[in-house]
């Protein structure tokens, strides 16, 4: 290796890490760019609305849907949860975990434990 | 065939009509329904199957031979509330005044073996003049013939007595017998022998509500446990009553999807108890903020204030409440409230349905009529009642829990399984002043002033055993919660004792103290 080879390879290194760095520096401005391109404007806040004087107000209703008023549609809410509570009052079938007797979380741990309790005389083997 | 269906049909419209219009008409007039309308608002539409319906009696004495009415004045058959199998079956007054015959009694006896058998709760709808006098000794046997098959099925199937009428003689019996009777105000009375038998034996003079009205049983006798306004609410009060209970003792009782929150914790509940011993706090409110919202069903509301029972839900799960209430004699025990309580452990523990027993009881209350009629008789069905019971019993000591009051009130001898106390409990032989007379009376007296060494010994009885901890250190109480903890802790014992079975001693039957 003589002086020549080695500037030749200094020279290329200053080249290679210099296009590179000037690549990297592009993508950041063209991604900067893009940033601001994309940032949303802030809103401006709405002008202040003329505020009307409490008198001047006129009561409106406002349909919901099906043509029912609020007051119809609170009432029938008032009905469907009272009716809701007292069908829970009476352990109505669509409010039970599980049929009456079913027993779902039970095991047979319980159903012989619960026999013995009933009847503990033992059945003799024959 | 058409002749023959139209003969069915014939004697089937005649058993709709009961007593015919103006017997229907004349218990309207009284404010009651008639047998058929009960049914209808009691069991779910068309859900009905009656049994017996052509059935009549062959008495001709007396002229009775003339009086002859399909079903002869009861109605009894299978139905369905809120999709459950019940049988029932409903007296009607509008036929012979639904007097007690021998062929109700078979028609009874009949629904009652059906129902054991199936394992289906048992409904009565008592609406009967006494009874049927034509037929002599054969309608007394018909008494014994249903009450056996009461007993028979006492404690295998849930039996609800409604009294919706007069109910007099033998017949009250039966009810009695069930596991709750339900009275309407104003229509139902109960009683052995009436007021004219009354006024000519002891010269008494009383009306029939004030003998054996509802009021009466419920607040008096305590022999009803639920007053009704209406024929209506006694129908509906018992469709509520059904909710907490099984079909049978081997099953158990409906269990709701939890519809509140289970963790939920009440900061009310920690300012609930008064700082002065002495101010009494309302036990309802309590109850009201640990168990499920809107889910306490109280029996004998208005009977032996003292204590309260009844069945509540925890995390959708039924359970069975026994409380002291601290706003009546001070939650003190008396012979009533043992008789309350005692029974209500024993309804509970024959369904499965476990105890929840909340503590804040000062003793048994003092006094020579107290002693005389048998406080510790009584008493002693409390204690018998909790250690005959096989099912889950979670107790909480709010306040006082002194003397006698302590031990059987659920504690861990009584075979309580958990047993948990607020910070406030006071856990202690006797009180504070009683015992400062009893250890220091001579020291007391002897004091230069003995007021306030009487007020030194006090304070330091109550820094001593004024607390749960000593209970606590030696085992007598599982855990000292915050108020506030109560509900998620009631509800995660009762997650893991409801698979809860223990080993009973084989024999005939204990002697419940009586």
């Amino acid at each position: 290796m003589n002086l020549q080879d080695l500037q030749w390879g200094l020279m290329m290194m200053v080249v290679g890490m210099g296009t590179v760095f000037a690549l990297l520096a592009l993508l950041m401005v063209v991604l900067m760019g893009i940033g601001r391109l994309d940032r949303k404007r802030p809103h401006l806040p709405p002008p202040p609305a003329h505020e009307a004087a409490p008198a001047e107000a006129t009561p409106t209703v406002h349909i919901v849907a099906d043509g029912l008023d609020e007051d119809q549609v609170a009432a029938i809410t008032v009905a469907v949860m009272t009716h809701a509570e007292h069908r829970r009052r009476l352990a109505a079938p669509e409010t039970r975990a599980h049929a009456p007797g079913s027993q779902l979380f039970a095991s047979r741990w319980l159903a012989v434990g619960r026999g013995r309790e009933s009847s503990p005389f033992p059945r003799e083997r024959r | 065939m058409n002749d023959q269906l139209a003969t069915l049909r014939a004697k089937r419209q005649q058993a709709l009509e009961g007593g015919g219009p103006s017997r229907v008409e004349a218990q309207h007039a009284k404010g009651k329904l008639t047998a058929r309308e009960r049914l209808s608002i009691l069991c779910d539409e068309a859900s009905f199957q009656e049994l017996g319906a052509l059935a009549t009696h062959h008495t001709t004495d007396f002229g009775m031979g003339e009086h002859r009415y399909p079903g002869d004045g009861i109605i009894t058959g299978f139905g369905k509330i809120q999709g459950r199998r019940v049988a029932v079956y409903a007296q009607d007054f509008t036929v012979l005044g639904g007097s007690f015959s021998e062929v109700q009694s078979n028609k009874i006896s009949r629904i009652q073996d059906l129902a054991i058998e199936a394992g289906i709760p048992l409904i009565g709808l008592n609406d009967s003049g006494g009874a049927r006098v034509q037929e002599g000794v054969r309608s007394l046997a018909a008494y014994g013939e249903v009450f056996v098959r009461n007993v028979k099925a006492s404690g295998v199937i849930p039996q609800i007595s409604l009294i919706m009428g007069p109910c007099a003689g033998g017949a009250v019996y039966s009810p009695a017998l069930t596991d709750v009777t339900i009275m309407v105000n104003g229509t139902a009375n109960m009683f052995l022998t009436g007021p004219e038998i009354i006024r000519t034996v002891t010269g008494e003079s009383v009306t029939v509500e004030e003998l054996g009205g509802a009021w009466v049983h419920n607040a008096t006798s305590g022999v009803a446990q639920v007053i009704a306004d209406d024929e209506q609410h006694a129908l509906s009060l018992t469709k509520s009553l059904l909710a907490y209970l099984p079909q049978n003792n081997t099953e158990d009782p409906p269990a709701l999807e939890p519809y509140d929150p289970p963790e939920r914790m009440d900061e009310a509940l920690n300012d609930i108890i008064p700082a002065d011993d002495h101010v009494p706090y309302d036990m309802r409110e309590l109850l009201g903020l640990v168990f499920d919202h809107d889910s306490i069903f109280e029996l004998h509301k208005e009977w032996a204030g003292n204590a309260l029972v009844g069945f509540a839900r925890l995390g959708g799960m039924s359970v069975g409440f026994i409380a002291n209430q601290p706003t009546v004699i001070s939650g003190c025990l008396d012979i009533n409230a043992s008789d309350k309580i005692a029974r209500h452990i024993t309804l509970c523990d024959q369904f499965n349905i476990p105890l929840i027993t909340f503590v804040d009881c000062p003793g048994y209350l003092p006094g020579v009529e107290q002693e005389y009629n048998g406080v510790i008789r009584h008493g002693a069905k409390i204690i018998y009642a909790y250690c005959q019971a096989t099912v889950p019993k979670i107790s909480v000591v709010t306040r006082k829990a002194m003397g006698g009051s302590y031990v059987a009130l659920s504690s861990k001898q009584m075979n309580n399984d958990v047993a948990f106390a607020w910070p406030s409990a006071q856990i202690a032989v006797m009180g504070a002043e009683g015992a400062a007379r009893l250890l220091n009376r001579r020291a007391i007296e002897a004091a230069k002033d003995p007021v306030a060494e009487e007020a030194r010994f006090v304070a330091e009885y109550k820094e001593m055993f004024y607390n749960p901890y000593q209970a606590a250190d030696v085992g007598q109480i599982d855990e000292v919660i915050e108020p506030r903890e109560t509900r998620p802790r009631l509800i995660r014992a009762l997650e893991v004792l409801r698979t809860k079975v223990t080993q009973t001693i084989a024999k005939k039957h204990g002697l419940f103290p009586v």
